[in-house]
């Protein structure tokens, strides 16, 4: 079945897709609903999830009154998102109802993860910019919950970093957005765009908002949150943190930037050059982690990299754009669903360790791994290739580079999945595994894995209002796609072999959110060293000549101090405003 | 119908509907309780009922014009404008909610029958203020504003409030002398003070620009003291040691509003934007406010105490009318007039909420509300909700303001504005959202039991924050706060 645009049952749907969950949500607020509301909170994006089957495109209503009047709607690039986002949402609703079954806080995440998928879901349909960011906002602040739900030390300070880093993104954000909606005078998502050639300075409006929508996407090195805060929310969260909400960042981009509209080659190489650090930066950093979530968190780092890399390509090149946005779309569905059976793995896997043998499950765990290191005849490979015939357009050094640069990304992605498995195996016996057999978590991730490695028979479907996806059945592709998995997986076993350390966990550590570490270390250290370089003035000898040799010597030292002190207690607010108004500056004058 | 709200002595009714209420109570024996309530409720809604006419009669189009002879050559003159009409009507519902408000927070504490009459008379003044047509109008009403509020201030009578209502009036009467000052001269060289949409001094005084510039400087010097525009500012974090509900009243719509609406009137109707743009003094006038808007908000960054960091953040918040006023163009007029009201509504929300707090639990610094979500959950929604209302999320009022005031500040050509509003932003988050943390996510010390405060209370903080979320929510229905707006930008610079 599908709708027809501008059906009434269409409407209806778009309606309700929206609708329903912030229902849900609203009733939560009031006590008495809440316990009414168990079995319904797994429904949460149903309606989301048969819009996304059964709208074919094209779907578009405005309402008037609300807001600053919205608009909502499925279009072709909104679609594969929807689907990927009704999809998880789905999955991991249920998988939560009964991974919390025991949580004495299960009702406040309940609550978080309601709102939360309001935003998610909203922010898909919604069709002009501040729609977006409306909905956008909504699930960033709404995530504080599900990343600090545990209230340890460890999900604080992840929460702390989160949210500091979500403000950034906001700001950002809300500057590029200020000065696109006053340019433009219009802010739908359909005339956005082509507003762009006129900006005096587009790439700087550009700029923001890409960087902006970029800490969501966790775009290096706006990703420092990432690698803390999806590990320590509870397993169905990482999996929309993730899997989902990740993907709000790409969406964001293909919405706001003058995708095939306009060149951007300064902006669009920069991003291209971070897309391709993140592919490797990442996939380093996270074979050096021993905490199974935290290795996925850095391999969504190092996969954002891949979609990094097309959205800059877009900027680079406009006429490669529809070749672009395709692969773009494409990958970010395959990648949301093996993520998200990755994340709900941990969920299950290690508990089987009490119950016999782990092998089997692990063997079918490994099936989304194999789809994110592009094995053949996967969901991954279809992506890859749309990604690289795609990097093709692109002027000369580039479509020679594409196949070697993406075959050493996806040797990357499989040692990074191979210490997945390692630490997923290591894990067995500590904390989650405590878990009884439940089907309810069980039914989910086996779902997921299906759907995930069919996705390769369903994809070119979803995808053809977008357009048509390559074959990646032919044998060359078959053998592109296979001989950096066999280098990968032999790369491995060979560690193992050498060393059997990475079996154990202990391949030597990195701490999880680098960047941020080093810069927690400076402001420490900026701290501590405030005191004692005032202690130093009061050491000196108390003569009148020492008295003014300190007061002459002493105080810049002191100043100095003091200077450090207030750089590190207050945010860099102040570079941060002079940056960004010189940006501005620069942008429209 | 049409008779009755074409009726031009509608300005004259609204001012009286609380001047009269105001003279009976301060007659009444303290222990009348029952005839005072009914008075201050039947004036409050009276005066809605009044206001809601007038509405009426300026959505479709109608301009009152109320004159009363003082001595020949001096009038005072009311006018029902949509500018009259935003304040009007933003002080007609506060007063009635905030009312229910005071009587629930004063319930059983002395003097109240003073209290509740300069309540009255500071609310008659601020409609005053409002629906002044001349400067002249407006100076007197302005004046009376400053002695109505300084008896609300010093109420409890202890030596802090005592020392807070000296240095108010130090700082408000210089700041009216000036003022007076600027009319005086104004008047000497133009010979009339009516307002006039795009402002008349251009016309009446031509070629004196030197003079107006000073003249303009005198003004808004004036007006800042009450607007708390820095460096004028110092008297407005003493001033919150007076009762919650004046407290409320004094940053939402009394006199920090007046002082902002009145340097409004001096851009809007009195100079021009474009007048004052061309002297050189409304760019000045929006880097003044562009500072104010972030040294109040990095002042509010260290203030443990609940109520002083609220009053910095009105430092702050209240400089973002005066910058969308003072900045050329539509879209940022907009934007500086539809936050008169929705800074408001968010901002006597918040002080509602700490009333509540310190009320309730005695609770009044920062540090002290881990937890208290769980206690008071429903007064702390309301808080939630205005706190994203001031960091500027969508879809609440605050962001519909920043929106407006930004976009206006790009079409100007200052994009620094933008800078400003994000900055602006930033530091809300970063003085809101720990306190949104320690209320939600930090474990409770002592008590957990759920205890929200009396319903006299907390019923006017739930009607405040809906109206504060309903004007972002429903920012784009036919009646809202920008609409209202919108149709006075519509009348200067067509729709």
């Amino acid at each position: 079945m599908s709708l027809a645009p501008g059906s009434a049952a269409g409407m209806l749907l778009v309606i309700a897709a929206v609708a329903w969950p912030a229902s849900l949500a609203l009733a939560w607020l009031v006590p008495v609903a809440r316990r009414w509301l168990g079995p319904l909170v797994q429904t949460m994006a149903l309606p989301a999830l048969v819009l996304a089957f059964t709208a074919d495109a094209g779907m578009e209503l405005r309402v008037v009154g609300l807001y600053t009047s919205l608009t909502l709607g499925v279009d072709p690039v909104g679609r594969p998102f929807l689907l990927l986002k009704s999809l998880l949402w789905t999955v991991a609703a249920v998988h939560a109802a009964t991974y919390m079954r025991e949580d004495p806080r299960r009702s406040t995440f309940t609550g978080f993860l309601l709102a939360t998928g309001t935003g998610n879901i909203g922010l898909v349909l919604a069709h002009d910019a501040l729609g977006f960011y409306l909905f956008f906002a909504l699930m960033t602040f709404a995530a504080y919950g599900l990343v600090v739900h545990t209230r340890t030390a460890e999900a604080l300070r992840a929460g702390r970093v989160y949210i500091g880093m979500a403000i950034l993104g906001e700001a950002l954000l809300l500057a590029g957005l200020l000065a696109a909606a006053g340019l433009a005078g219009d802010v739908s998502f359909r005339t956005l765009p082509a507003a762009f050639a006129d900006f005096p300075r587009p790439d700087v409006v550009a700029g923001l908002l890409l960087f902006g929508l970029g800490v969501k996407a966790g775009l290096v090195p706006l990703h420092v949150w990432l690698p803390l805060a999806h590990p320590v929310a509870p397993t169905p969260a990482s999996a929309l943190l993730s899997g989902a909400m990740i993907k709000a960042g790409v969406l964001g981009w293909l919405r706001f930037l003058p995708m095939g509209e306009l060149a951007l080659p300064g902006l669009g190489a920069a991003v291209m050059g971070l897309g391709v650090l993140a592919m490797f930066y990442a996939a380093v950093l996270g074979v050096l982690q021993s905490d199974a979530k935290t290795v996925l968190a850095y391999s969504s780092v190092s996969q954002m990299g891949f979609l990094a890399t097309g959205v800059g390509a877009a900027l680079v090149v406009p006429d490669a754009a529809p070749l672009l946005v395709l692969a773009v779309a494409v990958y970010a569905l395959h990648h949301a669903l093996a993520k998200g059976a990755l994340f709900l793995a941990i969920g299950v896997v290690p508990a089987r360790a009490l119950r016999g043998r782990i092998s089997p499950w692990l063997a079918v765990a490994a099936i989304p791994a194999l789809a994110l290191a592009g094995a053949p005849l996967t969901s991954g490979a279809i992506a890859k290739l749309a990604l690289k015939n795609a990097l093709g357009e692109l002027p000369a050094p580039w479509p020679a580079r594409v196949d070697v640069l993406l075959g050493a990304a996806a040797v990357a992605t499989t040692l990074l999945m191979a210490r997945y498995l390692a630490t997923l195996r290591a894990r067995a016996g500590t904390d989650d595994a405590t878990e009884p057999y439940r089907p309810g978590l069980i039914g989910p991730w086996a779902g997921l894995v299906l759907v995930s490695a069919a996705a390769a028979a369903w994809l070119p479907a979803a995808l053809a209002p977008l357009g048509e996806l390559p074959l990646a059945t032919q044998p060359r592709y078959i053998a592109a796609a296979a001989w950096p998995l066999v280098l990968g997986v032999a790369l491995a076993t060979g560690t193992i072999l050498l060393g059997r350390r990475v079996a154990t966990g202990r391949l030597g550590e990195a701490p999880a959110g680098d960047l941020i570490v080093v810069a927690e270390a400076a402001v420490a250290a900026a701290r501590r060293a405030g005191p004692p370089l005032r202690a130093l003035r009061e050491q000196v000898p108390q003569t009148r000549i020492a008295r003014w040799l300190a007061r002459v010597a002493a105080d810049p030292v002191d100043r100095t101090a003091r200077a450090l002190e207030a750089a590190t207690t207050g945010p860099a607010l102040g570079a941060v405003l002079c940056v960004l108004a010189g940006l501005l500056f620069m942008a429209l004058r | 119908m049409r008779a009755l709200y074409t009726l031009d002595a509608l300005p004259l009714l609204v001012l009286l509907s609380s001047f009269v209420p105001g003279l009976i109570i301060a007659l009444l024996k303290e222990e009348r309780v029952a005839l005072r309530i009914a008075l201050n409720l039947a004036g409050a809604v009276a005066k809605i009922a009044f206001v809601g006419l007038m509405l009426a009669g300026v959505l479709q189009q109608h301009i009152y014009v109320w004159r009363f002879s003082v001595m020949p050559g001096l009038e005072i003159t009311l006018i029902g404008d949509p500018l009259a009409l935003l304040f009007v009507t933003l002080s007609a519902i506060l007063w009635l909610i905030t009312t229910i408000y005071a009587i629930g927070y004063l319930e059983g504490s002395p003097n109240r029958s003073r209290f509740f009459s300069f309540f009255s008379l500071c609310v008659t003044a601020t409609a005053g203020i409002a629906l002044a047509g001349d400067l002249f109008t407006f100076i007197v009403f302005y004046e009376a504003l400053t002695w109505a509020t300084y008896p609300l201030i010093v109420h409890r009578g202890t030596e802090a409030s005592l020392r807070a209502g000296r240095i108010y009036i130090a700082y408000t009467v210089t700041g009216g002398t000036v003022l007076l000052m600027g009319i005086v001269w104004l008047y000497s060289l133009t010979g009339t003070l009516g307002f006039v949409d795009g402002g008349f001094v251009q016309g009446a005084a031509p070629g004196q620009d030197a003079q107006l510039a000073i003249i303009f400087v005198l003004l808004v010097a004036g007006l800042g003291v009450k607007a708390a525009l820095v460096p004028l500012h110092g008297w407005l974090p003493i001033a919150m040691v007076a009762p919650a509900p004046v407290s409320a009243l004094l940053h939402a719509v009394a006199v920090v509003k007046a002082g902002a609406f009145g340097i409004v009137r001096v851009l809007y109707s009195v100079y021009g934007v474009e007048y004052a743009t061309l002297i050189g003094v409304a760019p000045l006038l929006a880097l003044a406010a562009g500072f104010t808007i972030l040294y109040g908000s990095i002042r509010a960054l260290s203030q443990d105490d609940l109520k002083k960091r609220l009053a910095y953040s009105t430092v702050s918040q209240v400089s973002y009318i005066t910058l969308g006023v003072a900045t050329l163009g539509p879209i940022a007029t907009l934007g500086g007039l539809v936050h008169l009201v929705h800074q408001g509504l968010m901002k006597i929300t918040l002080f509602f909420c700490a009333g509540n707090l310190a009320e309730t639990h005695e609770l009044k610094r920062v540090s002290e509300l881990d937890g208290v979500g769980r206690r008071m959950p429903l007064t702390m929604a309301a808080f939630t909700l205005s706190a994203f209302g001031m960091i500027g999320l969508p879809p609440t009022a605050g962001f519909i303001s920043k929106l407006y005031l930004g976009m206006g500040g790009v079409q100007a050509g200052q994009p620094w504005i933008v800078a400003v509003l994000v900055g602006s932003s930033i530091l809300n988050a970063a003085y809101f959202l720990p306190i949104i943390h320690r209320a939600w996510f930090a474990p409770a010390r002592g008590e957990v039991r759920r205890h929200e405060a009396h319903w006299l209370l907390l019923w006017p903080t739930l009607a405040a924050a809906g109206l504060a979320l309903a004007a972002g929510l429903f920012a784009a229905a036919p009646v809202s706060p920008l609409e209202v707006a919108r149709l006075m930008v519509a009348r200067r610079y067509g729709p």
